[in-house]
């Protein structure tokens, strides 16, 4: 029989990697914010990205007192950089709720070392994919006025329109979101509080925990609530980016209108939001020596999801060039040939098959799939194409549309530059102050998948008995130190 | 090395078999007769069938091919149903022959020489592409069918467990890249068979809309025959209430994604509303169409949703499959809602709903019957699990909790 398990360990590896115990991983996860002193490199890069916020800061103040008239927006193109990037970020929020909410769900293992950072990843995504509709409004003080309510204007919200169906998803999105990283973190909060020996730290943590204490009831009330959530945000990671891909696809317009869009926008998203999650994890791993837990086995994985997803979304090409040609629709043909060789943004729909097609093919082959040099890379590339992708979309689709007379060229600005630059800024500033003060990786979660915390049941069943098995693992007994 | 004879599927397969093949022969005379009366409607009757039947054995490639690459206990105990699933694509192209013989009665577009639409898609719809392209399916689904069926039979061979894990991961192997080109077959297919029923028409989702619909069946069909399998031996030794409610789980899942699916389609051509699209809802959404379409809503999607989110009809072997049968009637009015509304030849393209025939029963039954036949002859040829598969225990172990 242990020919068997070796078999099978060589199939599925343990996730975690080297001698731990329950104690050793709690030392190693909890010192990062309460014992170690703050490394050097933490202040240079939140320095760098701090700085870069401002400029987001200084667009953001230049943009409200001058309107949006400082971007390149222009008649027929309309929307550009604001919904491109809107589009971007909220689609890298993907991967954070589909894997705390859909892999939980399917008893994915493997979803518990990266699932903490994931989901703080979607929430400051969503975060920076909120300001851009939000600026585009012009008057980001009367965005209230996006909400059904009763005012004395007389006056509602289109209610047929996708837009007003994004600021429900969006802001639904955004409250399950923090709402489950929230209560996965009280656990890991109470284990600060009973080890911070900082007085503030201590009051901190302590109000955050709400009291926790690890009882047998708190678990079970835990377990309930988490998978509750896990549930409602189930729907929403496939709800949010459909939505999304309505704003264009209820359209008309050729190149937006097509039935593909809802799936096809949703795989892109996880796609895109897989490639953000390796581009964050894979220094992260490194820098704060956490390869134990966020093992080779777990890039692999993820790697296999981003061509999975990557693939779903060539496919989604490879559909929209075929029904362009099938349907012999003046349009249709033509936004096809507009997009790919005649029009003037030609280049950017090559560079996004070469992006989001061509580089992910390598990760076929075992070489690229176990590098982290180039998991890492072909992840940025990745993120670079699936800009391009919400680029080729708006951009080609809008410049060209049906009446030659009323075309014209896009061209950014600077400050459309500078917005989207300030927001990276935004973002890795909240990862770097997310990465200083809260538990990086779930520390509850990743004793219960260590050796030790194998439980013999009576019958071979596990998923039914994680209450009493997390509670066995996390007993308060020699936690408080 | 585990025994084969413990697992030999039980003789009762070969009586259903006889049985199938009576229906079926019986359903070919009268499909015979009715196609002398009324070949069009006769023919796309036996389409129907074909497209109902042979989408439960495509979706058995397809689940075959899933189950490799994801792994987990419910894989490993459908395996052996799939593959037989799988395996009767062998007579896929046998069941295609009238519907080669009588292209010209089916489908419309085989009398638009000179629409410019069909003229512009050029040799891609005419006859002989037409049959060009689906002898290349039968080929590329024959080649996946055929090799994962054949490394998976040199599983119950191997010597050792070292050998059956290294065709274990063979199969693994090549069913990543081989999803992507099932993907793509399944999708020509579909457009092929059943969207050109439709001269004009056009939708990008339509292959993922047979993909994961044959999914469904797929699903359902396999929990049908297990629940029937679950109290006789071998399988009474295998199958236990968390394998039906994993198989249950993603029965669910795969009727919300049917039902996502279809209401995306609906409601970007509702909402875009243009002459090249929306015809197609337009007879679909009137009169006896609109009544099914609502059917579909609710028995396809809305019945089954609510049904399937309770755990505990899920872990109950019978009451899943009643469901699996009761999902599998409403694909098969799906198909019938995709297929019959579609502009008849010798009426001038009209779209009366003169299209209700009784023939619509008959190609079913008799394409069912042949099918199933083949099926069962194909399940009893092995074993009815891998016997020698790595994971074999615990994935009898998992479903033994509860």
């Amino acid at each position: 029989m242990q020919d068997i398990k070796e078999i099978q360990e060589r199939i599925y590896p343990p996730m975690v990697e080297g001698e731990h115990t329950f104690d050793t991983v709690t030392d190693k996860i909890s010192d990062l914010t309460l014992k170690k002193k703050t490394p050097f490199h933490w202040f240079i890069g939140f320095g760098i990205a701090f700085i870069i916020a401002q400029i987001l800061l200084f667009t953001i103040l230049y943009l409200v007192t001058t309107g949006i008239g400082i971007w390149g927006n222009n008649q027929p193109v309309g929307w550009a950089f604001d919904i491109i990037n809107f589009v971007w970020w909220i689609g890298i929020g993907h991967a954070g709720t589909l894997i705390s909410a859909i892999l939980l769900l399917l008893n994915q293992k493997w979803r518990t070392s990266i699932n903490r950072f994931a989901e703080a990843m979607t929430l400051f995504a969503v975060a920076c994919a909120g300001l851009f509709p939000l600026l585009h409004t012009g008057r980001p003080w009367l965005a209230y006025w996006l909400f059904p309510y009763p005012n004395t204007m007389g006056m509602w919200p289109q209610f047929r329109s996708p837009l007003m169906w994004d600021v429900f998803a969006v802001s639904t999105y955004a409250t399950i979101s923090a709402l489950f990283w929230y209560v996965g973190l009280i656990p890991d909060l109470a284990t600060l509080r009973d080890r911070a020996k900082n007085k503030y730290f201590k009051l901190v943590y302590g109000l955050l925990s709400w009291g926790w204490r690890g009882s047998a009831r708190h678990w079970h009330r835990y377990e309930i609530t988490y998978l509750l959530l896990a549930g409602l945000s189930t729907p929403l990671v496939l709800s949010v980016h459909s939505i999304v891909s309505f704003d264009f696809s209820v359209s008309q317009v050729p190149g937006w209108h097509a039935t593909i869009f809802p799936p096809y926008f949703v795989a892109g998203a996880v796609f895109a939001g897989f490639a953000m999650v390796l581009i964050l994890c894979i220094p992260l791993r490194h820098v704060y020596r956490m390869k134990d837990f966020i093992t080779h086995t777990h890039l692999v994985y993820m790697a296999k999801v981003m061509l999975a997803t990557g693939l779903i979304v060539c496919y989604g090409y490879a559909m929209e060039a075929f029904f362009a040609w099938y349907s012999q629709a003046q349009y249709e043909v033509f936004m096809m040939k507009n997009r790919a060789w005649e029009g003037p943004y030609w280049w950017s729909y090559w560079l996004l098959i070469l992006c989001n097609g061509a580089s992910i093919q390598l990760l076929w082959f075992k070489r690229f799939r176990e590098s982290e040099f180039w998991l890492f890379t072909i992840s940025i590339v990745v993120s670079i194409g699936m800009w391009l992708e919400r680029f080729v979309i708006i951009v080609t689709s809008l410049h060209r549309d049906f009446l030659p007379s009323s075309w014209a060229m896009y061209s950014p600005t600077m400050f459309d530059w500078s917005m989207f630059l300030g927001t990276l800024g935004f973002f890795f500033t909240l990862i770097y102050l997310f990465v200083r003060f809260l538990p990086i990786i779930s520390i509850f979660e990743v004793r219960t998948l260590l050796p030790s915390a194998e439980v013999e049941h009576h019958h071979g069943h596990d998923g039914e008995h994680k209450e009493s098995f997390i509670e066995q693992v996390n007993e308060p007994k020699g936690e408080t130190a | 090395m585990t025994n084969l004879e413990n697992y030999q599927a039980p003789d009762e397969i070969n009586r259903w078999r006889t049985l199938a093949l009576g229906i079926g022969g019986i359903g070919l005379i009268i499909w015979a007769v009715g196609c002398y009366f009324d070949s069009q409607n006769a023919l796309r009757s036996w389409l129907l069938g074909f497209i109902f039947w042979g989408g439960i054995g495509v979706g058995g490639l397809g689940v075959l091919i899933l189950q490799y690459l994801t792994g987990g206990a419910w894989g490993v105990v459908i395996r052996r149903t799939v593959e037989a699933a799988s395996r009767t694509l062998l007579i896929l192209p046998i069941l295609f022959i009238p519907l080669a013989v009588g292209v010209t009665h089916l489908y419309e577009w085989t009398h638009l020489e000179n629409d410019p639409i069909i003229q512009g898609r050029g040799w891609y719809l005419t006859v002989g592409g037409w049959i060009a392209r689906a002898v290349v399916y039968f080929i590329l689904w024959g080649v996946m069918a055929y090799l994962l069926n054949k490394w998976s039979a040199n599983q119950d061979k191997a010597a050792d467990m070292e050998e059956s894990a290294k065709w274990l991961g063979t199969a693994t192997a090549f069913s990543g890249p081989t999803m992507v080109a099932f993907a793509l077959v399944v999708t020509f297919a579909a457009v092929d068979w059943v969207m050109t029923l439709e001269p004009h028409w056009f939708s990008t989702i339509w292959g993922m809309l047979f993909i994961a619909g044959w999914g469904l069946s797929c699903f359902c069909f396999v929990v049908a025959i297990l629940a029937l399998l679950s109290d006789k031996a071998p399988m009474n030794r295998v199958l236990g209430k968390r394998h039906f409610h994993d198989l249950g789980k993603l029965m669910l899942a795969l009727v919300m994604v049917w039902a996502y699916f279809n209401f995306s389609q609906y409601l970007i051509i509702w909402s875009g509303n243009i002459p090249e699209e929306t015809g197609w809802y337009l007879t679909r959404t009137k009169g006896v169409w609109g009544v099914i379409g609502l059917l579909l809503i609710l028995f396809h999607f809305a019945f089954p949703f609510l049904i399937l989110l309770q755990q505990d009809f899920k872990r109950k072997a019978k009451l899943l499959a009643g469901m699996g049968v009761f999902i599998l009637v409403m694909r098969l009015v799906d198909m019938f809602y995709l297929i019959a509304p579609s502009p008849l030849i010798e009426h001038g393209g009209g779209h009366e709903a003169s299209h209700f025939s009784w023939l619509y029963l008959v190609g079913p039954i008799a394409v069912g019957g042949l099918w199933l036949a083949f099926f069962f002859y194909q399940l009893k040829q092995r074993p009815m699990v891998p016997i020698n598969d790595p994971f074999l225990e615990n994935a009898i172990k998992h479903g033994k909790g509860h």
